[in-house]
């Protein structure tokens, strides 16, 4: 029992900042942009909040800067990608070299070794009480709760209301859009503003939430298994939702099994990328909704 | 049409990529530096210092020429393998990884045939790295041709997969007993490759690189070749034609990892004589930078390799010379690339309806 407790824990803790980013991804691929650069957002945002609680501005105004920093390097997506007819692909790998090369130069160059104090998590109270999901669900970082937040809104933005299905609209046809009178430039450049933003905020959670410090490489390739999930999730949030989760108890059972089974570490860690493989292959077999102007 | 006017515009059209390949070259690099410098001077670093511990770092004695031409032979290797699958619109991106794979299966066969004289094992090793190399890529190539898998997200995958598959060899069966880090024993001299240039570390593989660009010269005016730009022009038309796209597209993965192979088994045979996890890191992406920085011309991938291995061993001297931690460089390729992506054209539907660069269009063209 114990050992579950401790995985479904874990794992909760883990979706945080793959699902915020799994969210931003969502939106611009939904406006018709694949976000290779989704990495060096996340990056940007794990370095900016880690910098800002070094300086001493505080955790508020730390998220706040990984939300700025994240949309500033989407921006830099949106004007190559977007405004300058660049190749999608390549303006966002570039960023996936980039963004994260700058970070760790920082790093280095300016040498702070400190880590930041962990986040607090902050007890639900009553509902923490419950066994097994109590501590899961009501006792997690300020991130988990933003999670949860942004992942409703989300859903109602694409669910409800006009600007979702603009947005929707964008990715299947930016001619049909351009014709009604909208920009689809605009509208991807918002779309994908909005994903940096995102993607900031989820790399606030693994530098201030999960880690407590920026170390070079902290995303480590996240930010693609990310997009794999959005893939999987057949660009919906429900499905953005439990592909993270299912990543994210893949990584837990790497933390908590590894240890009792006999099964080595290292090859622990090749199992979220074979999933993402998997996930590639029987979600081809599914593909219906995928934004029909996806990555042109 | 488009396939009608291939050959005709053939020759000029490669001319004006070659030449506007050099002109993006030096636009990128004033931009580039100038961001580059604005960091470095957010640091407190000299930027001219920086830039002259670059230089002599990486032209600076006949040694660090040739470790510049050491850096450039894969770099070049990898590019040319990758070119033809580039100009069809397929990003492998997977070169480490398949270079980790080369390396493992070079270092497994030099340690068991040790015993062997060096003109068995040499080449034994060589097409070990290659063939393993080739199967790391020939993977995603059959995702891609039979269940339309994005290859840019699975090659990464094997990159991770390597350094996993890696870390838990090189930690169990092939570590060294004479080593507490995850390293391999020391490969046998007589797997090793013969220096070119004296008092230099440059190795026969420098040859194997150069003789590769003039075979992708004449494999561009072949048969294949031609019918490959058909692939990559127009992949529906050329279904008509007779060429079979899933095969055209595994063939073309597979391809692409016989360079970055025959790379990571020069690593350990000529430079390290050992493996370890990071032996692909001096390398990594930077081959697919200089394919597409030499505009997928076999002429300026050589110039964009030797340019590219300067930069990145000039990087490596930086840390002495001045002070700035090698990640600079990593910064500067982001940098090169991006302001290359920003003008490459986004697909060949696009370049076809604005008419714009058409007999180019073939060069950049990703299919969704």
């Amino acid at each position: 029992m114990d050992l579950l407790e401790a995985i479904l824990n874990t794992s909760l803790r883990l979706m945080v900042p793959l699902l915020l980013a799994a969210l931003g991804e969502l939106i611009a691929e939904r406006a018709g942009v694949l976000n290779i650069g989704l990495e060096g957002m996340i990056t940007a945002g794990a370095f900016s909040a880690y910098a800002a609680v070094m300086l001493g501005w505080g955790w508020p105004a730390a998220i706040i800067a990984a939300l700025v920093i994240g949309a500033a390097v989407a921006a830099v997506m949106a004007i190559g990608a977007v405004w300058m007819g660049g190749n999608q692909i390549l303006v966002g790998f570039a960023l996936f070299i980039l963004v994260p090369g700058i970070a760790n130069f920082l790093y280095v160059q300016i040498g702070w070794t400190d880590g930041s104090p962990a986040l607090n998590t902050f007890a639900v109270p009553l509902l923490s009480e419950i066994p097994v999901f109590g501590p899961a669900l009501f006792e997690q970082t300020v991130f988990f709760y933003l999670a949860a937040l942004l992942a409703a809104a989300v859903w109602f933005l694409f669910a409800r209301t006009r600007a979702g299905v603009v947005v929707t609209a964008t990715g299947h046809s930016p001619v049909s859009v351009n014709n009604r009178g909208s920009s689809s430039r605009r509208v991807r450049t918002y779309a994908l503003l909005a994903c940096g933003a995102l993607a900031g905020i989820a790399g606030a959670a693994m530098s201030l939430g999960s880690v407590g410090s920026y170390v070079p490489n902290i995303v480590g390739g996240r930010g693609l298994i990310v997009i794999a999930i959005v893939i999987l999730g057949r660009w919906t949030v429900p499905g953005a939702v439990a592909g993270a989760l299912l990543i994210a108890v893949l990584d837990s059972l790497q933390l908590n099994l590894a240890e009792q089974s006999g099964i080595p570490l290292q090859l622990f860690s090749t199992l979220p990328w074979l999933v993402v493989i998997a996930m590639l292959v029987v979600s081809a077999r599914l593909r219906s909704n995928v934004p029909r102007t996806l990555a042109q | 049409m488009t396939v009608l006017t291939l050959r005709a515009a053939d020759r000029p059209e490669r001319l004006r990529g070659l030449v506007s390949g050099l002109l993006a070259l030096g636009i990128a690099v004033v931009v580039v530096l100038a961001i580059v410098g604005a960091l470095l001077v957010a640091v407190d670093v000299d930027p001219l210092l920086a830039a002259q511990a670059l230089w002599n770092g990486a032209f600076g004695t006949t040694r660090s020429v040739g470790e510049t031409l050491v850096r450039a032979t894969p770099l070049l290797l990898i590019a040319i393998t990758l070119i033809p699958s580039l100009r069809a619109g397929l990003y492998n991106i997977g070169a480490p990884g398949q270079m980790g794979f080369g390396a493992l299966a070079a270092t497994v066969i030099a340690l068991q045939g040790a015993a062997l004289p060096s003109v068995v094992l040499v080449p034994l090793c060589a097409i070990g790295g290659c063939v393993a190399g080739m199967a790391a890529a020939f993977v995603p190539g059959v995702l891609k041709a039979k269940f339309h898998a994005n290859e840019i997200i699975t090659t990464l995958a094997v990159n991770f997969i390597a350094v996993a598959v890696l870390g838990y060899l090189l930690n169990g069966a092939l570590q060294s007993d004479f080593a507490n880090l995850p390293q391999s024993d020391t490969l046998p001299e007589s797997s090793g490759l013969p220096i070119l240039l004296t008092d230099t570390r440059a190795h026969l593989g420098l040859l194997l690189a150069l003789l590769a660009v003039p075979m992708l010269w004449a494999a561009d005016r072949s048969r294949v070749g031609y019918r490959l730009r058909v692939f990559g022009a127009n992949a529906s038309l050329a279904k008509q034609a007779g060429v079979r796209p899933a095969r055209y597209t595994i063939g073309l993965m597979t391809l692409g990892g016989a360079g970055a192979g025959l790379a990571g088994w020069m690593q350990v045979a000529a430079l390290d004589h050992r493996l370890y996890p990071g032996v692909a890191d001096p390398v990594g992406y930077a081959g697919l930078f200089v394919a597409l920085l030499g505009a997928l011309h076999p002429l300026g991938t050589l110039i964009a390799a030797v340019a590219l291995g300067a930069l990145l061993h000039g990087g490596d001297s930086l840390q002495v010379g001045a002070g700035v931690t090698p990640e600079i460089v990593q910064v500067l390729l982001g940098l090169i690339l991006l302001a290359y992506a920003v003008r490459a054209t986004r697909s060949a539907a696009t370049a076809r309806a604005t008419k714009r660069k058409e007999g180019r269009s073939w060069t950049f063209s990703k299919r969704s």
